[in-house]
């Protein structure tokens, strides 16, 4: 495995992370994991890394009156009471 | 909800379809905003100003591209001017950044396993929190709408206006920053 390889894959593994998995460049991406240690470790570190930044940002729930300000600030707030 | 219908509606003046399209998207505008800004009161002011503008400028859109990608492009604008305002410090991250010196001299640890980097740790959060921020809007952008809020590369490259090649450099890149700062942290603790 050369450097030029490694460099390759680590700009494919974007794709391969997000989109595109049929492609053949993923599949290529996907032989070579199975293959080389050092990318399967860079891959499994930057999903893990993904996967953590997913998690810290879920659950925000928008509160109810940042809502009903926002009806009021655009006037539609008389919509919304009438609708309740 | 039949969207094009209600954006016909709120064309022509319909506040009812006004109100549907906020019950719509208000809550995703609002996690946007607090997303780039970090802020609720600025994730409040985002949502406001981006319905506001969408209440003045629903005349000129044209529907070539979908409500939600016009809506969530003014929304990523309005947040961007906001950021523009509060002149964070960005690190910078270089045109060329050279890969292979990540990958040879820093990937051999896998920390992907480990128990502790999980979203309960404060200390981890606190540094993901600050490596995003540290992330210049190109990137952080980018990575937001892709990442977090998991929208396809092509609806990121339409709302932000560059190709879908750019969208993948600058995910990339943001992605090794946050990398290699997870890195960093666990050789830090490796070491101690």
């Amino acid at each position: 495995m050369t450097s030029l390889d490694h460099k390759k894959i680590v700009e494919q593994i974007c794709d391969f992370m997000g989109e595109d998995i049929d492609s053949p460049a993923c599949q290529e991406v996907a032989d070579h994991l199975k293959m080389c240690p050092t990318c399967k470790v860079y891959f499994d570190t930057v999903k893990k890394t993904v996967t953590l930044c997913r998690d810290m940002e879920d659950e925000k729930k928008m509160p109810e009156d940042v809502q009903s300000r926002l009806f009021k600030v655009l006037n539609l707030d008389e919509i919304k009471k009438s609708k309740k | 909800m039949n969207e094009v219908e209600v954006v016909k509606r709120a064309k022509q003046g319909d506040q009812q379809a006004f109100s549907e399209l906020v019950n719509a998207y208000s809550e995703r505008i609002y996690n946007l905003g607090l997303r780039i800004l970090r802020k609720k009161e600025d994730a409040e002011d985002i949502l406001q100003e981006t319905f506001l503008t969408v209440i003045q400028k629903i005349d000129m859109f044209d529907g070539r591209s979908s409500f939600f990608t016009w809506i969530y492009r003014i929304a990523t604008n309005t947040a961007l001017m906001k950021l523009r305002k509060k002149k964070p410090q960005y690190i910078d991250l270089p045109d060329n950044p050279d890969f292979q010196e990540s990958i040879e001299s820093k990937v051999f640890i896998d920390w992907s396993q480990d128990a502790s980097l999980n979203v309960q740790n404060a200390e981890v959060k606190k540094l993901l929190y600050e490596a995003i921020d540290e992330l210049s809007e190109i990137y952080k952008t980018v990575f937001v709408l892709r990442d977090i809020e998991q929208l396809s590369i092509k609806e990121t490259s339409k709302i932000l206006n560059i190709t879908e090649e750019n969208v993948k450099i600058r995910l990339r890149r943001a992605r090794q920053h946050l990398r290699d700062k997870l890195s960093e942290y666990f050789s830090e603790r490796v070491v101690k």
